[in-house]
């Protein structure tokens, strides 16, 4: 039986998210009843034991049953003010899926080498500074184009991203973002 | 269990911590001891954030987990090596990023990179090694503090950044465990 929260509003998963059948299928629980069932971004099914300590919060009675992501905006750009002042910095980012548990970004990172799986993302637990699981998609600029031409799946994510740091990388990842999701 | 793991590691970062503490001990024996409380927690952040592949799991403990100094050996290692996984060049960049938002960050990192050397002509804080400031052979005890401090950074700051380091991990911990944010 799993405990009662109470009034707290907070909820957590059942599985880790990173649970093989959490995949498929992630239950939220309140107050010991299901009230929803999602699972917004499929992580990668690789094997891990480790639970993430994603936290997810409901609104009030009125709105039982609709589950919301609740990162603030403030601490994306925290962070991503954090990965640019590294020694290689990230020069553009974008905030993607917002609804979902991690903090989604893709991150041009001109130091990097080539990649042909950009598009895979790096997933990390929440650390001291910042609270939050992460799923990081970086790469160079050609790297990450490459991705959104092999994957309609980020294309359509990035399309309707956040641009949260651009020298004008970002905007240009946005555009090709779109016009590989008119394509698809 | 993932979380009894992290917690032993921080138990003996905590011990270590201690016993860099203590003033009757030599003080590069201090100094050992201090560093390896630095480097157990900088592992505990590691265990923290890695979410890692099953497959790059090997590569995690040999390029950090089992290093002396693991944060300078993955800064090395990712640096020297472009075919090592994403997952470690990512994780660098991840532990950069947490230690950059703590107090006492750069004394962190400093003692980090001490790292005892067989090689005669690099500081050891347990076998003799040529200074070359002074021209001759020393035994580590024969080093006084304001040296040791030159070294490896002072030992005031050092003892408050790992400690605040340590309650910070040690709280996040917790948090975790408990799945608030």
């Amino acid at each position: 039986m799993p405990p009662d929260l109470g009034p707290s509003l907070r909820l957590r998963p059942q599985l880790p998210a990173r649970f093989p059948a959490a995949a498929l299928r992630t239950r939220w629980v309140f107050g010991g009843n299901v009230i929803a069932s999602r699972r917004a971004s499929p992580p990668v099914a690789v094997s891990c034991n480790r639970p993430s300590p994603a936290v997810i919060r409901v609104q009030p009675s009125t709105h039982r049953g609709m589950v919301l992501g609740m990162i603030p905006r403030a601490k994306v750009e925290e962070l991503v003010k954090a990965h640019a002042e590294l020694d290689e910095p990230t020069t553009n980012a974008i905030w993607i899926k917002p609804e979902a548990p991690e903090v989604w970004l893709v991150e041009i990172i001109p130091a990097m080498t080539d990649d042909d799986k950009a598009e895979e993302p790096t997933y990390f637990n929440a650390g001291i500074a910042f609270r939050f699981p992460l799923a990081l998609i970086s790469g160079n600029r050609a790297s990450l184009e490459a991705a959104l031409r092999r994957s309609p799946e980020l294309a359509r994510d990035v399309a309707k991203g956040t641009v949260m740091l651009d020298d004008g990388g970002a905007q240009a990842l946005v555009e090709l973002a779109r016009e590989v999701s008119r394509a698809a | 269990m993932a979380d009894e793991l992290l917690k032993a590691w921080l138990r003996q970062a905590h011990a270590d911590l201690q016993a860099g503490r203590s003033e009757g001990s030599a003080e590069c024996h201090r100094r050992y001891w201090l560093q390896q409380a630095c480097e157990k927690s900088i592992k505990a952040l590691g265990m923290m954030l890695w979410n890692g592949p099953a497959a790059d799991e090997g590569l995690f403990r040999a390029h950090f987990l089992h290093s002396h100094s693991p944060l300078q050996r993955l800064e090395a290692d990712v640096g020297a090596d472009p075919a090592l996984p994403r997952s470690l060049q990512r994780l660098l960049r991840q532990i950069e990023t947490e230690l950059s938002a703590l107090d006492g960050d750069g004394l962190l990192r400093r003692v980090d990179g001490t790292t005892p050397t067989t090689d005669p002509t690099g500081v050891s804080y347990r076998y003799p090694f040529h200074d070359a400031a002074k021209g001759e052979d020393v035994a580590p005890t024969d080093w006084t503090a304001t040296e040791w401090d030159a070294y490896q950074g002072n030992a005031t700051g050092a003892i408050a950044a790992i400690e605040r380091f340590l309650r910070a991990v040690e709280n996040r911990r917790k948090r975790g465990a408990r799945g608030a944010s």
